[in-house]
């Protein structure tokens, strides 16, 4: 709403609680809620709209208090305010319940493709052993990538789930000691790559105040990355680190593997967005997803940094309340 | 002045300063009726809206007010009524931001919001009942 209009519209609102005060009676009422009506649909805000009554008030009694029906003016010319702030409040509440069904969705689904895949895996792997000196090569590889395919679903259902469940526990906030957490999670991701050496770098003494089971789950999914994302790289080195950026405390996981190109930065981020084939790389595309809301919950800043072929920086904000 | 609230009171709508008259007697057997005086200002509101709407859309039309009574409470029904054009989606024109998109919350909509129940009846070419119900907060 230009100047002009806004100061016209205080004018209307001045000569309506003249109208009022001369006891113009629910015409007067009428008119403010027009006015208001008119400040609602023009973004003009509660706060404006009292002050301009004030002003008005002034104008009009100097410093006598004001009778009743002055102070009802200023409310009936909030009554539109009151309307949009509950359909509003209507909007979120279908968000907030929105989401609530998908988790909800995404928890029993994953819950009920288990069953099945375990009937899958168990039932194969018998017809393995059974006919093992039977089969020939070629129906041996079969059997093998129907094992191999249902153990990837199996890992795709646990990162649906984890990612499911981060929104469903209340949020813990505790000294978490980050180097500590960084050091299990890559001696563990370490023991499955007992034939890879990878140099580790972590930095000492780094502390947050945050949800320990969720700040895990980050620190294994980045890492798991950068350990993945090193697998060709003959001098694989990761790092974890922390440093000032514009007086904000920033962690960071560094890897020097084949990194990605800054123009899927964003994309990175979405559940089942791979950058990577499925061939060269092993993963479910939930990671970072994960990663992610697990921030998001910290009210903490996800973003990662990257060029081909020249390893990966993620960095991430899990700022103190 | 019990026997005068006990009927209905019928304005009729068919320019905008009738819609002043209708928020009077809406407000006026609220507040009779023991309505906090922010709940009269929310009646008035949400008649101003509906009787906008018949102004608008119908041209003219008519709010009746009355008193309602069930075992445990007491409340106002509002029915604007009009032989205008009719809504064709009555459910499309309970959502917010339909008519215009700068009315976000006003309307239809916001005077649902503003009452306890608010119910649509329209035919395409017969026209529009609006009725709205609000209870006295005990």
């Amino acid at each position: 709403m230009s100047d002009r209009r806004r100061s016209q519209l205080a004018h209307e609102y001045l000569t309506t609680l003249r109208e009022c005060a001369a006891g113009g009676g629910e015409r007067s009422l009428a008119h403010a809620y027009e006015l208001g009506r008119i400040a609602c649909g023009s973004g003009i805000g509660l706060v404006e709209l009292a002050t301009m009554h004030g002003v008005a008030l002034r104008e009009i009694l100097g410093t006598r208090a004001p009778p009743p029906a002055l102070e009802q003016c200023l409310v009936e010319a909030i009554a539109p305010f009151e309307m949009t702030h509950r359909g509003f409040h209507e909007a979120i509440e279908r968000m907030d319940a929105t989401e609530r069904e998908l988790e909800a969705f995404s928890y029993s689904v994953s819950h009920d493709l288990r069953a099945p895949l375990r009937t899958i895996s168990a039932f194969t792997q018998a017809i393995a052993e059974d006919l093992a000196d039977r089969l020939d090569d070629k129906s041996r590889d079969h059997l093998r990538r129907v094992l191999a395919a249902a153990a990837h679903m199996s890992d795709l259902i646990d990162a649906l789930l984890e990612l499911s469940q981060i929104n469903r526990a209340p949020l813990g906030r505790h000294h978490v000691d980050l180097s500590a957490l960084a050091a299990a999670a890559l001696d563990e991701l370490m023991r499955r790559e007992i034939t890879r050496t990878i140099e580790r770098v972590i930095a000492p003494n780094m502390v947050v105040e945050a949800d320990a089971r969720l700040v895990r789950i980050l620190l294994d999914n980045l890492l798991e990355n950068a350990v993945k994302f090193t697998a060709k790289q003959p001098a694989a080195r990761i790092e974890v680190g922390c440093e000032q950026q514009g007086g904000e405390l920033v962690f960071y996981v560094r890897d020097n593997g084949v990194g990605f190109d800054m123009k899927h930065a964003e994309r990175l981020f979405k559940p089942f967005q791979r950058l990577h084939g499925e061939r060269e790389l092993a993963g479910t595309g939930i990671g970072l997803a994960t990663v992610r809301r697990i921030v998001d919950r910290h009210g903490g800043r996800v973003w990662g940094e990257g060029a081909v072929s020249r390893g990966a920086t993620f960095y991430f904000t899990l700022p103190s309340r | 002045m019990a026997s005068a609230q006990a009927r209905e009171i019928r304005i009729a709508i068919d320019r905008e300063t009738d819609i002043v008259a209708a928020r009077r007697a809406g407000r006026d057997l609220a507040a009779w009726l023991g309505f906090h005086a922010a709940d009269q200002t929310l009646i008035a509101s949400a008649i101003a809206e509906v009787a906008r709407n018949i102004v608008v859309y119908a041209q003219r039309g008519e709010i009746a007010v009355c008193r309602l009574d069930e075992r445990q409470r007491v409340g106002i029904r509002v029915v604007a009524s009009d032989h205008g054009p009719g809504i064709e989606n009555v459910a499309l024109a309970l959502r917010d931001g339909y008519s215009t998109k700068h009315s976000l919350g006003l309307g239809l909509p916001g005077a649902r919001r503003l009452m306890d129940e608010l119910h649509v009846e329209s035919e395409v070419g017969q026209g529009t009942v609006v009725t709205m119900k609000k209870w006295v907060r005990m």
